[in-house]
């Protein structure tokens, strides 16, 4: 987990702060070292790349237009940006009237995010914060991780996650709520 | 327990996975609680975190483009309210902040404004290649058009002159019809004048004593292939006798018969006759008397004979 004192967490403030002022450089340099993950979590959510793109787009303009609006004492640009791109993904899937079609569509693929992607090339940061990262959610039991990424990616409600893991619906609050703190635990270690 | 339920509450309201009056209450529930507010920007935090492990996926080129060119579109414009010197100052402002805009602009120099540029330079490229398209198109469209119309040009005139030449044609046409009739009608009328000139009149004699007294004229219509003889004075024939009428061809090695002729009373006698056969040349007219019913060839006496 990034804290105050993380120089990218800090690169990040500066530039969202310039860009809140209208600053196009700033909010580009931004948009360049945030696009690409969350351009995957949109494509990840919505399995499709032409609405991951419109969403991408949405994201970034609400960004743009609203940048006066983030708290550094909340959370971090990224985790700000993260949580916006999201909640304009789930308005998507929630607004469509066809929404089994739409979860169908966003075909799941469990545990995408403690099995590594390490075939494309990244940046030498970025793999350092992906292991350490994989280390952290290596120690979270399955079906914590399990319920936490239908809940988080997925766009479901918890009834549904209940309904789609065939368990009960406390059973299923209960892991989310001990798969984050897990998590939590295990970012805090990592970092 | 409590905290237990309030942290599920507020890992649910982390993940937005409280419908709308839950999150409302835990809202209010935030306000009176900081704690609250910080367990839920922390589990966002490490929720988040979760976006570093996915596949990587390289953002399509163009959204910062978009981003930044509608917001561009959508900025409002702000005209001035002071006098017209403060006005130019206004510009010089607007005028210096484009300047700045323009060099941050510039400053761009990031992936994104490149792939953007190259994007818009393919599709530059392609739009041009497709105008170039069409305008070779659209020129080639021209030229066939020009021609058809050459075309259609040419086939009027020939149709006027078809249509000149027609009217003309009808007018000869009628007038040659009217022509026609006009011969025919000479024609017609020099054939019966050629006709009554080719009637041939003959006048038989008697060729013995007996029939001195009598008078017969014959007229010939060759045309017609037959004529009329009118006789006066003749004698009946004896019982068993019929007289009959003869045409003497040059052509013909034997008088042609023209029929038995009716039984006279002495009085005057009209008899129309057509000889048995074509007659070229009506030489002469024999009358003869054959034995009833008459006979194929002359057999008895001829009685009365044309010159």
């Amino acid at each position: 987990m990034s804290s105050l004192a993380d120089p990218e967490r800090q690169v990040d403030c500066d530039l969202l702060a310039r860009a809140a002022q209208q600053d196009e450089a700033a909010f580009a340099e931004f948009y360049r070292r945030t696009s690409d993950s969350l351009y995957a979590l949109a494509l990840k959510m919505l399995n499709d790349p032409k609405e991951a793109e419109d969403v991408l787009q949405e994201g970034f303009t609400y960004m743009w237009r609203k940048g006066q609006s983030y708290d550094a004492a909340r959370s971090s640009p990224f985790t700000w940006a993260v949580m916006i791109v999201r909640h304009k993904a789930i308005d998507r899937i929630r607004s469509r009237d066809r929404r089994s079609r739409t979860l169908e569509k966003a075909s799941f693929e469990p545990s995408a995010f403690v099995t590594m992607d390490t075939a494309v090339p990244v940046d030498a940061d970025r793999r350092n914060e992906r292991e350490h990262l994989g280390q952290a959610l290596a120690g979270i039991p399955d079906e914590q991780k399990e319920a936490v990424e239908l809940a988080f990616f997925s766009g479901l409600t918890h009834e549904q996650i209940a309904e789609r893991l065939g368990a009960p619906l406390g059973t299923v609050k209960a892991r989310i709520r001990r798969g984050l703190l897990r998590l939590r635990e295990c970012l805090k270690g990592a970092a | 327990m409590k905290d237990e339920a309030r942290e599920e509450q507020a890992g649910l309201y982390a993940l937005g996975l409280l419908d709308e009056p839950e999150a409302g209450q835990f809202r209010a529930a935030m306000q009176r609680d900081s704690e609250l507010q910080v367990l839920v920007d922390e589990f966002q935090e490490s929720a988040a975190a979760l976006v570093r492990t996915l596949p990587r996926a390289e953002a399509p080129a163009g959204v910062l483009f978009r981003v930044l060119g509608e917001n561009r579109a959508e900025a409002p414009i702000a005209f001035p309210r002071e006098t017209r010197a403060s006005s130019r100052h206004g510009w010089s402002w607007a005028l210096a902040a484009s300047v700045v805009l323009g060099l941050g602009l510039l400053a761009l120099n990031t992936v994104e404004m490149r792939k953007a540029g190259s994007v818009l330079r393919a599709r530059h490229a392609a739009d041009e290649a497709r105008n170039a398209e069409l305008v070779a198109k659209l020129t080639a469209t021209e030229a066939q058009e020009r021609a058809l119309s050459e075309k259609i040009d040419a086939l009027t005139a020939e149709q006027r002159r078809f249509g000149e030449n027609l009217a003309l044609l009808e007018t000869t046409r009628q007038g040659l019809l009217a022509e026609r009739d006009t011969l025919r009608e000479q024609v017609k009328n020099l054939q019966t004048r050629d006709a009554l000139s080719q009637v041939k009149i003959a006048t038989l004699k008697a060729q013995v004593d007996a029939y001195a007294r009598v008078i017969a004229v014959a007229v010939w219509d060759p045309e017609r292939q037959s004529g009329v003889m009118t006789v006066e004075n003749l004698p009946r024939p004896v019982i068993g006798k019929d007289y009959q009428l003869w045409v003497i061809d040059p052509r013909s090695p034997a008088p042609v018969s023209a029929g038995v002729m009716p039984s006279g009373d002495g009085e005057s006698l009209r008899v129309a006759f057509k000889p048995a056969r074509h007659i070229g040349t009506a030489d002469k007219f024999a009358v003869s008397v054959e034995n009833k019913g008459g006979s194929p060839t002359p057999q008895g006496p001829i009685v009365l004979l044309s010159k």
